[in-house]
C-alpha cells in the first residue's frame, strides 16, 4: 500500500510540473495519494485529475458504483457478445467442426462448409450464454471468472438468455435449412447436454467432466454429418481424438484452481480424487497416440499421418506423464498450455494428410476411388490442390 | 495511513487543504449506496469482501407498475438470499482452512503443501455436498422465476413504447 503512495507521488511529481502554481502541485499530489488510498479503501475518487486519463478515448471510469446494465452497451455490444460466447472456446469449437467437415469423405462444399461453421459457433455461443447466466454466484467466487459479464452486471441476466435465444434459433435454423437436419439434430443435442446436463452435474458429481468430453466430441460429428450427410465410422476418429484430449486438458487446467473450485463448490478429480485426475490425464494421451495410429489404419488419413502425428502425441503423454509423476503447479499449468497447442496442430496435421480428396467428379466415379483405396500407403492424397476446389467452384450448383 | 479525505475548493485560483471527518458533503454520499428514489438507472456496487457478490441497488421509480414493483422485490430478496448464503458459506470455509493449518502444520514448516491441503479441500467439498445440492435447486428455481418476470417486464416496457 505504502508503495503504491510512492509510486503515485513519483509519477504525480513527473506530472505535475505542467504550468501549475507551486502550491497547486502538491495538491494535486495529495489528491493524488488520496484518491489512491481512497480506491484502496473502496471509497469513491472524490478528486479526479484530468492528468491521470491514461487511455485518449475513454476515460477510465473508477466508480465505485456504476450503472446496471452498464450505459455504452450500445457501443460495446461485439466485445459484450464475445464474452458472453466465451469466444476463444467457441473458436476452438468451430475449428474442431470445421475439421470433422474437411475430414469427411464427400466433396468439400465451400457454401454447407461456410454455413456449417458458422452455425456451430452461434449453437456454442448459445450455449456458452446460458451456462454464464446459470452460474453468476458461482462465478463471482471463484478468480478465474469473477469478471465476467453478468458478475460484473454490465449486462442483465435476461439479455444474456435473449442473446442465447437469438444465437441459437439462428445457428439451429443455419443448420437445418442451410446444412442438413443430423447436424441440426446434433447441434440442439450438444446445446442440451451442456446447459441442461453438464452445469447443473458440475456441482453434483465428477462424472460431469466424462459428460462435458462428450459435449467435446459432438462438434466433429457435426462437421462431418454436414459433409456427408451421415456419420461413418470414420467420424469416430476425429471425435475420440478430441473426447481424449478433453480430460488432459481439463485435468491440468482444474489442478490449479482447487481452492477455488473446492470453495465454490465445483466436484472436480482435482479435488475428490487427485489421484484419479493424473491417472485419467495420463491414461487418455494414451488413447490419443493409439486413435492417431488407427486412423491411418481406417484410411481416414494416410500412413504418414502416424508417423507425422507420433512426435506430437509422445511429447502431449510426456508432460502427462510429468504431471502424473509431479503433480505440482508447474508439470500441470505445462500439459495444459501444450494441449492448447496440441488439438490444432494435430488437427491439421489430419487436415493436411486426409486419405483422399473427393470431388464432384470422383463420386460419379467410383472405381477411381476403389482403385486409389487399393493402394496401401499411396502419396496419391496431399494437400488439398487448387484445381479441386476451382472445379467445385465451376460446376454449377443444383 | 491517512484516513482522512483531502478536499480541494477552489476560491479565487486559491486552494486551501480541508480535512473533513463527518460525512455529510454529497461526496461522503456517493460512498453510501445510491437512494434508489433518486438514481436514474439500477446500480452495481463492488463485490462484497465475504460473499463476493455484487449488492445491485434497485431504482424505485415513481410510476412503477405493480409486475415491475414484484420483479424489484424479488430481485431485492434473491440478492439478499445469495448474500447470506455466500458469506455464511465462505466464512466457514475459511474459518475451517485455518483451523486445517493450524493442526496440519508440522513445528519446523511454514504451511502445507497442495497436496496436503487437497485433503482438506476434498473433506470441505464432502461435508458442504447435501448443502450445495439445495442451494443449487433453490438458485435455479430463483432465477428461473426472476427470467420469467424480467421478460414479462420487458415485453410490457416494449408494448407500452410502441403505444
Amino acid at each position: 500500500m505504502f508503495y503504491k503512495k510512492v509510486m503515485h507521488c513519483t509519477i504525480c511529481l513527473k506530472h505535475g510540473t505542467v504550468g501549475i502554481s507551486g502550491h497547486g502541485i502538491i495538491i494535486q499530489q495529495l489528491a493524488r495519494i488520496s484518491t489512491s488510498q481512497c480506491w484502496n479503501s473502496k471509497l469513491p475518487l472524490t478528486t479526479q485529475t484530468t492528468a491521470t486519463v491514461k487511455s485518449k478515448n475513454v476515460p477510465q471510469d473508477n466508480r465505485m458504483w456504476k450503472e446496471t446494465p452498464s450505459h455504452d452497451r450500445k457501443n460495446n455490444l461485439g466485445q459484450y457478445c464475445m464474452m458472453l460466447s466465451k469466444f476463444r472456446l467457441s473458436s476452438l469449437v468451430v475449428m474442431s467442426s470445421m475439421a470433422g467437415y474437411a475430414l469427411a469423405p464427400a466433396p468439400f462444399d465451400l457454401t454447407t462448409f461456410a454455413l456449417c461453421a458458422v452455425g456451430t459457433g452461434l449453437m456454442s455461443a448459445a450455449a456458452n450464454s446460458i451456462n454464464q447466466f446459470h452460474e453468476v454466484p458461482f462465478d463471482a467466487q471463484m478468480s478465474r471468472t469473477k469478471n465476467r459479464v453478468l458478475v460484473k452486471g454490465l449486462l442483465e441476466p435476461v439479455h444474456a438468455v435473449g442473446f442465447a435465444a437469438a444465437a441459437g434459433t439462428t445457428g439451429l435454423g443455419l443448420l437445418y435449412f442451410g446444412v442438413n437436419p443430423l447436424t441440426a439434430a446434433l447441434g440442439a443435442t450438444n446445446l442440451i447436454l451442456y446447459t441442461s446436463v453438464y452445469t447443473p452435474m458440475k456441482r453434483m458429481s465428477i462424472m460431469n467432466t466424462w459428460l462435458g468430453s462428450i459435449v467435446g466430441a459432438i462438434p466433429p460429428l457435426m462437421g462431418w454429418a454436414g459433409c456427408t450427410g451421415a456419420l461413418d465410422p470414420g467420424a469416430i476418429v476425429l471425435s475420440v481424438i478430441l473426447y481424449s484430449w478433453q480430460f488432459p486438458h481439463f485435468n491440468a487446467l482444474s489442478w490449479n484452481l482447487r481452492p477455488d473450485y473446492s470453495r465454490a463448490g465445483y466436484r472436480m478429480m482435482a479435488i475428490t480424487d487427485p489421484a484419479l485426475c493424473r491417472r485419467v490425464a495420463l491414461r487418455h494421451t494414451g488413447v490419443i497416440v493409439g486413435t492417431c495410429l488407427a486412423s491411418s489404419y481406417l484410411e481416414v488419413t494416410n500412413m504418414w499421418f502416424a508417423l507425422e502425428s507420433l512426435p506430437l502425441n509422445i511429447y502431449f503423454m510426456y508432460l502427462a506423464w510429468q504431471f502424473y509423476q509431479k503433480s505440482d503447479s508447474n508439470s500441470s499449468r505445462k500439459l495444459f498450455r501444450f494441449s492448447l497447442i496440441h488439438l490444432p496442430a494435430l488437427m491439421l496435421l489430419m487436415l493436411v494428410n486426409k486419405k483422399n480428396w473427393y470431388t464432384k467428379k470422383d463420386q460419379q466415379d467410383t472405381q477411381k476411388v476403389q482403385d486409389i483405396n487399393k493402394l496401401p500407403d499411396s502419396r496419391i492424397s496431399v494437400l488439398p490442390r487448387r484445381p479441386v476446389v476451382a472445379a467445385q467452384e465451376t460446376d454449377t450448383e443444383p | 495511513m491517512i484516513s482522512n479525505r483531502i478536499y480541494k475548493l477552489n476560491i479565487h485560483r486559491q486552494c486551501y487543504l480541508v480535512t473533513r471527518h463527518t460525512s455529510t458533503t454529497k461526496d461522503t454520499k456517493s460512498i453510501q449506496p445510491p437512494n434508489p428514489k433518486r438514481i436514474s438507472s439500477d446500480m452495481v456496487g463492488p463485490p462484497d469482501p465475504v460473499s463476493n457478490l455484487r449488492t445491485v441497488i434497485f431504482k424505485e421509480p415513481p410510476n412503477e407498475s405493480q409486475l415491475e414493483k414484484r420483479y424489484r422485490q424479488m430481485r431485492s430478496e434473491v440478492q439478499e438470499w445469495n448474500h447470506k448464503f455466500w458469506a455464511q458459506h465462505n466464512s466457514r470455509f475459511y474459518q475451517e482452512r485455518e483451523e486445517y493449518v493450524k493442526t496440519h502444520t508440522p513445528a519446523d514448516k511454514q504451511n502445507l503443501s497442495a497436496d496436503e491441503m487437497s485433503v482438506f479441500y476434498k473433506a470441505f467439498l464432502d461435508k458442504n455436498w447435501k448443502l450445495h445440492i439445495n442451494y443449487n435447486m433453490e438458485w435455479y428455481k430463483k432465477n428461473f422465476a426472476l427470467l420469467s418476470l424480467a421478460i414479462r417486464v420487458k415485453v410490457r416496457k416494449l408494448l407500452r413504447l410502441k403505444k
